[in-house]
């Protein structure tokens, strides 16, 4: 629930929580699932709410990232409070993991509860804290590899350790599975995914995306897919998989006016994939309003829920589509 | 009102905010400028309502708290739009260092003074993205310096991103509240397309012609021939590849007899005089046996349209008009000409027609006197992305699940692709090795060399590439791809990334084991590594054209071709010199054995290039099976090397699967070899030539051709084989 409290930014009363439930319900109109909004947060630094900052002749920047726990549990990147906010899986507050820098842009949980983040732009390190938030390792990001930490565009734990993707296009492996340094950084194109294969999407035309997994231990593709859609799409926001082998794919999409370049129709529109790369399922829901920048928009759960961090004019919400 | 008031208020303010701007005029100037002058300001720390930043990389100041709060420490530093401003040099001229701020996001986002809106789409390096919360005039902005996009349509931006960070290079999204803005005054109106090889600055970045893009050229239109194994030679369907080219007079051909190659036989003239020096001609002649009587016939795009001469195995005749491959259709431009290829689709013993047009992939079957018209695909089209060297330049034809018919491969973005031809079209689609522009095979010294030929032996076609590690290969299964099999290491490391080298990459059986080898030319001499079926274990070595002898000129090493010269079924190794054109006959173990061809040599004016790449010799063509289901026939109708397993002889109730036949037993008049009609009805299999064990096609186990041929010779066979080409109307056979 939205919380009503003392830090600063907007507070919403109980009906404007009610229109925005109802707004949250008729947003995707064009979606055919409604998605459950389990936090909703209003910006500010209290117990309870995100932070944003910027946006004065500087980016504007909101909650970075998030990652969700088997229970559910939801952590937020909030890194302009400096922290890592908790809620439990009815989006009710836990509390925060204090961090000690402000440029964290990426959050992934440790299947032991570790934390990982990534810092891309000041510090360039991926930092691993345990759950109180006491750093346990740390290893800095230029080496082989990666070549400028802003080219870094995600992170990623796995079995055999810590992965950074760089430039949407290839892996480096920068921690084992102890988050010790390796000996060697593997590098591999793609990201990795659950099961051992590693995704590829590209923009493939003004409509369309090319998704495919590649074996690596063959080298070969495993499957392959161009997605089609009734709009341009304007970029690729997610592409994750879960324990099944489906890959999640999601597009952002606007159409802009010809003369006036004026935005309309904008949507986000996931697809829920099958190994074999054939449509299981797809659904629309809006994106983040405004500027705030964010890094992660959709985690995607073992069993296959769909989860996506959105900023609305109040504040946050995280969304879930079950499996 | 109120509402109109505030905005009107809010707008005077950020306009009073900063200083005025100054009523100059910008300078012209480059993208790249605007590009250099972002790039010297990253690691400058961010000091709001200010910019500049010294190009010597020091002094980069600090910045604490929050903005605009905050507190900067140092004499440079700059905001977003007092850097976005420096970087364009607006409103005029001003050194870096020197610290200015002429406008806000404000100006950027809600006027248009020395910029103007454009399309997000239309974004290009040194463009701007601005945005204003709450529109114009709003209340805050942001600003970035655009460089370029990424495969996910994220961006890579310059820009002052806040306090924490400075100025930063960074992979990020833009919201769609950013606004896209083109700074006036631009130096060049040229208009970015793709650099290709023409004497331009294509991608108007200040260089001609950079990067391989007249060696791509050059390749994909000289070597196109060679991918597929180089096709067909055999112009008198005796077992033994000829040799052919196009001289100033026009097509010529010199018939092996296994120990030399007899005078020459005129062939259609395409000769200079008649505009066929032009490359758009030149480059695209093919050979292939477009009516399925045995002989190589000859085959090439005029202006107009595409044309065959069929051999007459001593000449060939009169020109066959095929499809209108056209200059005026657009088939002189490379993406589509040098795609043409001659290759049996649907598996009636004749070669047809296939290439990529803009619209995707076709194929006009051969009539024999003529072709059909198109089977066509949206496969491999303009529209999907295959305009491109790097994919178009991989199109591979070969028979990649072994029923007969041939099946097209290329490589796409995500790596290779097969689509598997059913006869009436390529429907299935296979996934193949990650060949990927990811992984770096977007890079000419990779993807050329990608060749599709049976290592080991199962009647598959297997995908094989050289990497920057090693030439490497991966089982076809059918309807897939296997594992990397790792061969020789033809590394960059070792110098094999050098193109005198790589593009020499030839696959053929050249110990006769029915499993293609590998050969190449390497500084010293031509090597080449016999595959076992799990990997390239052996080297022999092959004929000396080394470096000092001059083989590392174009017009010696683009000439090395593979084929059997003298039918003994293993291939040899073939190329121009300065004098003549040579053959070094393989004995298995090594090439002992040179032969003399045509006197092709540098004073005849072989060294032109309109001549010497359109040497054609190779084959003569695997035999092949059209798998149907097994039968009681005494042949093996589905081509898994065994003869009617399963079935019982009447005499005998037991267990016995093995051929009842013995290796006499091959006069079988349904199987009959080198039917000039290609017609057959029913389940009866198309088998061409026979294996000596019995089998009615070759198939793993199967032995060489010269077993084989000796055995045909042996039965009388070629006398019946005469006789049914003469019954099909193709003409008579040289004797």
């Amino acid at each position: 629930m939205w919380k009503n409290g003392t830090a600063r930014g907007p507070r919403w009363t109980a009906w404007t929580s009610a229109l925005l439930l109802v707004a949250s319900v008729a947003a995707p109109a064009a979606a055919d699932e409604v998605p459950e909004v389990v936090v909703r947060a209003a910006w500010g630094g209290g117990d309870g709410e995100l932070g944003r900052s910027g946006g004065d002749e500087s980016a504007p920047v909101g909650p970075m990232s998030f990652a969700v726990a088997s229970s559910d549990e939801v952590l937020v990147l909030d890194q302009v409070n400096r922290r890592v906010a908790r809620f439990d899986a009815r989006g009710r507050w836990l509390g925060a993991v204090p961090l000690g820098l402000d440029t964290f842009q990426d959050l992934v949980l440790a299947p032991g509860g570790q934390l990982l983040l990534l810092d891309r732009l000041a510090a360039q390190i991926v930092r691993v804290l345990d759950a109180g938030g006491a750093t346990l390792a740390e290893t800095r990001l230029l080496g082989p590899g990666i070549e400028e930490g802003g080219g870094t565009t995600a992170l990623f734990v796995r079995d055999d350790g810590v992965w950074v993707e760089y430039d949407h296009r290839r892996s480096v492996r920068v921690l084992d599975a102890q988050f010790a340094e390796p000996f060697y950084r593997v590098e591999r194109t793609g990201r990795p995914l659950v099961g051992g294969l590693q995704g590829h999407a590209r923009l493939a035309g003004p409509a369309a995306v090319e998704v495919w997994t590649v074996d690596p231990a063959r080298d070969v593709i495993a499957a392959h897919a161009e997605l089609r859609y009734d709009g341009p799409v304007r970029r690729i926001a997610a592409l994750a998989g879960d324990a099944q082998g489906r890959v999640v794919v999601a597009a952002h999409l606007w159409e802009e006016h010809p003369e006036t370049f004026l935005v309309s129709d904008e949507r986000l529109e996931v697809r829920v994939l099958e190994a074999a790369l054939a449509e299981r399922r797809r659904f629309r829901t809006t994106p983040s309003v405004g500027a705030w920048e964010q890094f992660k928009e959709f985690e995607v759960t073992p069993e296959g829920a769909v989860w996506q961090l959105a900023f609305v004019a109040e504040g946050v919400e995280v969304r879930r589509w079950r499996p | 009102m109120a509402a109109v008031r505030r905005a009107v208020c809010v707008a005077l303010v950020a306009w009073l905010a900063v200083p005025a701007a100054v009523p100059a005029d910008p300078a012209e100037m480059t993208r790249d400028e605007i590009i250099n002058l972002a790039i010297s300001g990253v690691g400058y720390s961010y000091w709001w309502g200010n910019g500049c930043w010294r190009t010597d990389g020091t002094q980069h100041g600090s910045c604490s708290g929050s903005c605009p709060s905050c507190t900067h420490t140092g004499s440079y530093g700059a905001d977003c739009s007092g850097f976005a401003a420096k970087c364009w040099q607006v409103p005029s001229p001003i050194s870096v260092s020197t610290c200015a701020h002429p406008y806000s996001t404000w100006h950027f986002t809600c006027t248009e003074t020395w910029w103007n809106a454009i399309s997000r789409e239309s974004l290009q390096k040194g463009d701007c993205a601005s945005y204003r919360s709450g529109g114009c005039p709003g209340s805050g902005g942001h600003i970035v310096v655009w460089e370029r996009g990424d495969p996910w349509g994220s961006m890579w931006t310059y820009e002052a991103s806040g306090c924490a960070t400075g100025i930063v290079h960074q992979s990020r999204t833009l919201s769609s509240s950013y606004r896209a803005i083109r700074r006036v005054r631009l130096t060049s109106a040229c208009v970015p397309t793709t650099e290709v090889c023409n004497g331009a600055d294509d991608d108007c970045d200040g260089a001609i012609d950079e990067g391989d893009v007249c060696l791509i050229a050059e390749e994909v239109l000289q070597q196109a021939a060679q991918y597929d194994g180089g096709g067909n030679s055999d112009i008198d369907g005796d077992g033994l590849a000829d040799v052919c080219a196009r001289a100033g007079a026009g097509w010529r051909c010199h018939a092996s007899t296994g120990a030399a190659f007899g005078g020459e036989i005129a062939g259609p003239a395409l000769s200079d005089d008649s505009g066929w020096a032009d490359v758009t001609n030149y480059s695209t002649i093919r050979m292939g046996d477009i009516d399925g009587d045995g002989l190589a016939d000859v085959c090439a795009r005029a202006n107009a349209a595409f044309h065959c001469w069929k051999s007459t195995g001593a000449g060939f005749s009169a020109g066959i008009e095929g499809p209108p491959l056209s200059d005026a259709s657009g088939w002189d431009a490379h993406p589509y000409l040098t795609t043409i290829r001659l290759a049996d689709f649907d598996g009636d013993g004749r070669d047809d027609l296939c290439a990529r047009a803009a619209a995707g992939w076709r194929c006009y079957p051969s009539t024999g006197d003529g072709f059909a018209g198109a089977v066509t695909t949206e496969r491999m089209s303009d529209a999907s992305g295959w305009g491109h060297p790097e994919h178009y330049g991989t199109i591979r034809m070969g028979d990649v699940n072994g029923d007969g018919l041939a099946d097209v491969c290329a490589r796409g973005n995500a790596g290779m692709f097969c689509w598997l031809s059913d006869g009436a079209g390529f429907p299935t689609q296979v996934n193949g090795p990650a060949w990927s522009d990811e992984a770096g095979f977007d890079d000419i010294k990779y993807w050329s060399t990608i060749r599709l030929a049976d290592i080991d032996g199962d009647g598959r076609d297997d995908l094989c590439v050289r990497s920057a590690s090693d030439f490497r290969c991966h089982l076809s299964t059918g309807d897939g791809f296997g594992g990397a099999i790792v061969g020789p290491e033809l590394s960059d490391g070792t110098g094999w990334g050098d193109y005198d080298n790589y593009s020499t990459i030839r696959m053929a059986d050249v110990n006769g084991d029915d499993r293609a080898d590998v050969c190449a030319r390497a500084n010293a001499r031509v090597y080449c590594w016999l595959s076992d079926g799990a990997g390239f274990p052996t080297r022999l070595d092959g004929p000396e054209l080394s470096d000092d002898g001059s083989w590392s000129e174009p017009r010696y090493f683009r000439t090395i071709r593979v084929g059997d010269a003298n039918g003994d079924g293993l291939a040899d190794v073939c190329a121009r010199g300065s004098a003549r054109f040579y053959c070094w006959l393989s004995d298995g173990a090594g090439f002992p054995t040179r032969i003399d061809g045509p006197e092709w040599g540098d004073p005849q004016n072989w060294d032109e290039i309109r001549y010497y790449t359109t040497i054609r010799f190779g084959g003569p063509p695997p035999p092949v099976c059209r798998p149907t289901a097994e039968v009681c026939d005494g042949v093996d109708n589905d081509c898994d090397g065994e003869i009617d397993e399963g079935c019982n002889p009447p005499d005998d109730a037991g267990t016995d699967t093995s051929d009842a036949l013995g290796p006499l037993d091959v006069t079988r008049p349904e199987t009959t070899p080198l039917e000039g009609s290609g017609e057959t009805g029913g389940d009866v299999p198309i088998v061409y030539i026979y294996g000596d064990d019995g089998c009615g096609c070759t198939v793993p186990g199967a032995r060489g051709r010269a077993t084989l041929l000796a055995l045909l010779g042996f039965l009388g066979l070629p006398g019946l084989i005469r006789r049914r080409r003469g019954s099909s109307g193709t003409g008579p056979r040289a004797s």
